[in-house]
Order: C-alpha cells, then structure tokens, then sequence
C-alpha cells in the first residue's frame, strides 16, 4: 500500500485501473472479443474507417450499439454513486454514509418507479423525465433520514443508519405497491429495482450524461468545503465557510448525481460505500483528491461487478445489484468494526 | 479594537448571554472567568458568528462582525477553538491550511503566500517538527498548538481562545499561554481567552472579565476582579487570595472548612 501510494501518481493508477476495466467490460460477453480487435474496431470508430477491416462484421454491432453504451451506463453510473456516497460521507462526517443505506438510493427508486408506473419511455424526451423524478424522491429521503437522525447538532452512525434503513423501508415498501398495481411492468421493474438495469442502448446513456456531468463536475468542486467540515460546522464557519449554503449546495448536487445514477441503471448498493473508503485508506482524507479518484474508481468498481453479473451464470445476466452486495456487505460490517475504534475520522 | 455593546445572544429566543459590553485593545490579552455554565464558551462562539444574535453589535475598527459573511468576518477573527478529535485524519501541514480558507479561492488552492504564513505560524507555534504527522496522532498539547497555528495562519487582528489550558498539564499550560502573550505583543493582536485556571490569569493577561450567569459581573484589572469578596460569590465556594511571591499578582487558594 506505502508503495503504491508513493511511487505512482494516484491519478495514472486510477485511469489506467478504469481503461482496463472498461476493455474487459466490453470484450466479455456472449461473444467473446479479443481486446486486440476491440481497440482496432474503437480505432475505426475514431478515425471513420481507415483501417483494414479484419473482423467479422456483427462485431461492430455488438459493440457500437450494445456492449459500448452498456459499458459507459455502468461507468457513469459507477462514478455517480461513489462520488455522492463520498460527499455524504464528508457531510454527515459519517463512514458509513452511503447512497444506499441512507435510503437515498431507494427514495430515487420510488420517484423513478412512479414515473415508470405512469408511462415507460418510448422516446430520448421520455427518458428526460425519469431522473427528475428520482431527484424529488432522493431529495425528499435525504432530508427526512437527515432529520430523523440528528442528535443535536451530530449525525451519530448509528440514528443515521436506523433512519435510513427505516426510510429505506417505507420508500421500498411503497415502490413495490407501485410495481403490483402496473403489473405488466411487475418483472421489468423488479429487474430494475435490483439494478438489472433494463434500458439497453444509448437513449439513457445520453440522457444521464448531461446530468452526471454537472453533477461530478460540482462535487469534484466541493472538496475544501467538505474537508472543513471534517472538523465540525462550528469551526468550518469560523475559518470562513458558510455552512448552511455550503450544506444544502452539496446535498442538493449528491441527491441529483445518486437520482440520474438510480433512475438508469436500478438501485445498485454499495459502491458508494467501498469506493471511497479505499480510496480514503490508499491516499488520505483530502476530498479535493478524494471526490475525482472515487468518480474514476466508481467506474471502475461497476464496470468489474457488471462483468462478473454477467459472466457467473453466462449466458443468463444476473443483476449488478447482487454482486455488489455480495461483495459490499461483508465490506460493510468490516467498516463498521473499524469504525468503533477508528481514530481516523 | 474589538467593541462589544450591549450585546444580548442566544439561541432562537432562548436569551444565553445578556447585556455583554467590554472591550479589548490591540496588543492586550484580556481574560475571560466564571463558573461552568456562565456564558464564556457561548460568548466566544456568539462573538465568532455561531449563535443568533437578539440586541447589540459586536464592531472592529467600525465594522459589525455580525453582518458580515463567514468568509469576511474569517479575515478579521480567527478562534482557537475547545473541540478536538475533530478532523483527525488530516495532516498538522493541511489543517493549518485550512486556516487561509479566506484568503484563498473557493477551490481552495492554496498561493506561494499561503504556504510560507502557514510555514511561520508553524514555526511561531513550535509545531514545524509535526508537519506530516495526522491530527488524531497527537498529544492534547500539541493538538492545542496546532489549533493556534492555524488560527495565526488565518493572519487576523482578533484573536479568540476557548479555554486553551483544558486537559493541559502543568508545563503545558504555560507554554500556550507564554505564547499566546508573546503572540499578542509581537503582532499587536487583540485576544480575549476563555479560561478555567484563575491563577494563570492573573499571570498572563493585563484585563479580567468575570461572567457570571450570562452577565458581566467584574471587569477590570486582574488585582480588582480576582478579589476574595467577588470570585467566593461568584464561584459560590469560599476561597482565599494571596500575593505571588515573585510577580505580586493575585493567587486564588481553596479555603473550604472540612467537613
């Protein structure tokens, strides 16, 4: 670890770390595609057709119009989770902070089902609507869990996380209600739910992206208001931030990056939770660091997750959802075990 | 200076601190006492911007501190706070960075100014040796000083310490306190220090203001206030004052009957 942290820039480790999983994403699948021809075919893409074509040619179809968005789906959806799971982190200067389990993750669910329940989209405009949707229903959850858990003027770990889980509940609760009443979407939306992520090609990638990159661009922004509230409100205002304008703005801005990641891709758990706690434990606390490597090692995290979800039960597609809860919940309770004697918070 | 007039604070309605007018000169170090509870820690967080403000005003050099924006009213009055273990992750070098948030962008990237006053507030505050080494990795003495070097580093003519001497031994107290003398001398900085220990009071500050319920019940020169009749009433406990042997200065002594 001392190693790594001192011979290598964090940013090269991270990128080449997310170039890798982005090429084994998308040379795995169904059909398997070696990685030589997948940088030729990226190549032709980039340079309209120059190169010889030495490939057969559903290749390019498989990856131009399925594997490639799917690809950059999970990547964006990666991104968007780690990096709202580590503004909520410095906010609520809680490790265990995490989109899912302070049911932000489930209120954007409920708001994006309801939208679906109204009508499943059928063009780009229709896709617009859904990460609204789960914005109201995020912002909703995190000012509900918020208040329910604070004591004071803290957010103790663990009100935090009754509130959400409690919080989560409800808003699951109500979101299955809402998928028994549209029944002929019952099994698209469950799929949904578990982070199956339905929606295939590029409308909801091209739909997310404007938001997803506003969003990270902001949060890549927030670091040195959310390092001075490492050290409490109090004197985080003393030093010159103004920490109720600064608060909302954060919350505001992780609530539409974690809705957008929700609303395409299902409520995938976890990845907001491990990706900056590694990150954190590799290269130090600074969240002006700390924010841009989890958007890289986010995209990373999902890329790999969706790879194995796929490839486990190939030719059968299990939903992301369970990997990285299979991964992320042993994580979590190792977290929760240091955090009662972590100093280092 | 730093003017305090007629100032009422508190929470919400909730009056905490009543009537407060004192002030406190340039160079000077003025003494805050008074029993648990009297208002000095909620004076010093009133003063610093934290509590609601219900009557008066607080000025420097003509200005109200409490219109002013966090980040403004940053470049004028740095705190010290009481609070530890808080951003324990962070490196003695990046904490006392943090103290230029207001001089630098919101970006928070810090010049070639910024680096070298936090390099001389280390220096000022004989913590250069911790540089690299994590907030929580710290004894409370040093964690006190690293506070005052980020504080220094804000480069404010006002000075705020709530309770420095907490949890401090012996030799530790004074040390922080010759300091923090030396500090207010040199760069003529205007301080005002919520402290416990009446004794190094009367050693190490010029003025005393003794609070007592949320008002000011003395306010003076230390041989005035720390008089047998004002701290035992104050205090609720009987005490005796005696002369220090060396500095002449007042010496506050338990005289409690045993039971």
């Amino acid at each position: 670890m001392t190693i790594v942290k001192k011979t290598l820039s964090p940013l090269w480790v991270n990128l080449s770390l997310l170039l890798l999983a982005i090429v084994l994403n998308v040379a795995v699948g169904a059909v398997f595609i070696p990685p030589g021809t997948l940088l030729k075919i990226f190549a032709n893409e980039v340079f309209a057709g120059e190169l010889l074509v030495d490939w057969p040619a559903h290749f390019e179809t498989i990856i131009m119009s399925i594997r490639l968005p799917h690809a950059v789906l999970m990547l964006i959806t990666g991104s968007a989770l780690a990096a709202s799971g580590a503004a909520y982190q410095g906010l609520f200067r809680n490790p265990l902070a995490d989109p899912y389990l302070i049911g932000v993750a489930s209120g954007a669910g409920l708001g994006a089902v309801a939208a679906l329940s109204i009508q499943w989209p059928q063009d780009l405009a229709g896709y617009y609507y859904i990460p609204i949707a789960a914005f109201i229903g995020a912002v909703i959850t995190v000012v509900v869990v918020y208040n329910l858990a604070k004591v004071g003027k803290m957010v103790p770990l663990t009100t935090l996380i009754l509130a959400g889980v409690a919080v989560g509940a409800f808003t699951s609760a109500l979101t299955s209600f809402l998928m028994l009443r549209s029944n002929e979407q019952i099994l698209r939306a469950i799929s949904f739910l578990l982070g199956g992520s339905p929606m295939a090609g590029w409308n909801p990638v091209l739909a997310a992206l404007p938001y997803v990159v506003i969003g990270l661009g902001i949060l890549s922004f927030s670091g040195h208001a959310l390092n001075l509230l490492q050290f409490g409100e109090d004197q985080a205002k003393q030093l010159g931030l103004s920490v109720e304008k600064a608060k909302a703005f954060i919350i505001i801005v992780a609530s539409l990056t974690t809705a957008v990641a929700v609303a395409f891709s299902g409520v995938i758990g976890f990845i907001g939770l491990i990706v900056p706690h590694i990150i954190r434990m590799v290269w130090g606390p600074d969240y002006r660091k700390l924010i841009p490597l989890s958007i890289l090692a986010g995209g990373s995290a999902l890329l790999i997750a969706d790879l194995i979800a796929r490839w486990v039960l190939a030719p059968q597609a299990l939903p992301v959802g369970i990997v990285t809860a299979l991964a992320g919940a042993p994580f979590f309770l190792w977290i929760l075990r240091r955090a009662k004697s972590e100093v280092f918070w | 200076m730093l003017t305090i007039n007629s100032l009422s604070m508190g929470y919400g309605k909730k009056v905490a601190i009543e009537d407060i007018s004192f002030s406190v000169s340039p160079g000077e170090v003025m003494a805050l006492i008074g029993p648990n509870g009297a208002g000095k820690t909620t004076l010093i967080r009133g003063i610093s911007g934290i509590l609601d403000c219900i009557k008066g005003s607080i000025t420097y050099e003509g200005v109200d501190l409490l219109k002013l924006a966090p980040i403004d009213r940053a470049r004028i009055l740095a705190v010290v706070p009481q609070s530890r273990a808080l951003g324990g992750a962070f490196t003695v070098e990046q904490t006392v960075m943090m103290g230029r948030t207001a001089h630098m962008n919101w970006l928070g990237k810090p010049g070639e100014g910024d680096e070298e006053i936090v390099w001389a507030s280390l220096e000022k505050t004989n913590t250069t040796g911790l540089a690299d080494r994590r907030i929580a990795e710290l004894s409370g003495g040093e964690q006190q000083r690293v506070l005052l070097a980020r504080a220094l580093a804000q480069d404010t003519p006002l000075l705020l310490l709530d309770e420095p001497t907490n949890h401090l031994d012996l030799k530790h107290r004074s040390t922080i306190l010759s300091l923090v003398a030396k500090l207010a001398k040199e760069n003529n900085l205007a301080v005002l220090m919520a402290i416990h220990d009446l004794n190094l009071v009367s050693i190490y500050s010029e003025r005393v203001v003794l609070l007592v319920d949320g008002k000011v019940k003395a306010l003076g020169k230390s041989e005035d206030v720390l008089t047998t009749e004002l701290i035992s009433d104050a205090y609720q406990t009987q005490i005796k004052v005696i002369s220090h042997p060396d500095y002449r200065v007042p010496i506050i002594l338990p005289d409690q009957e045993l039971d």
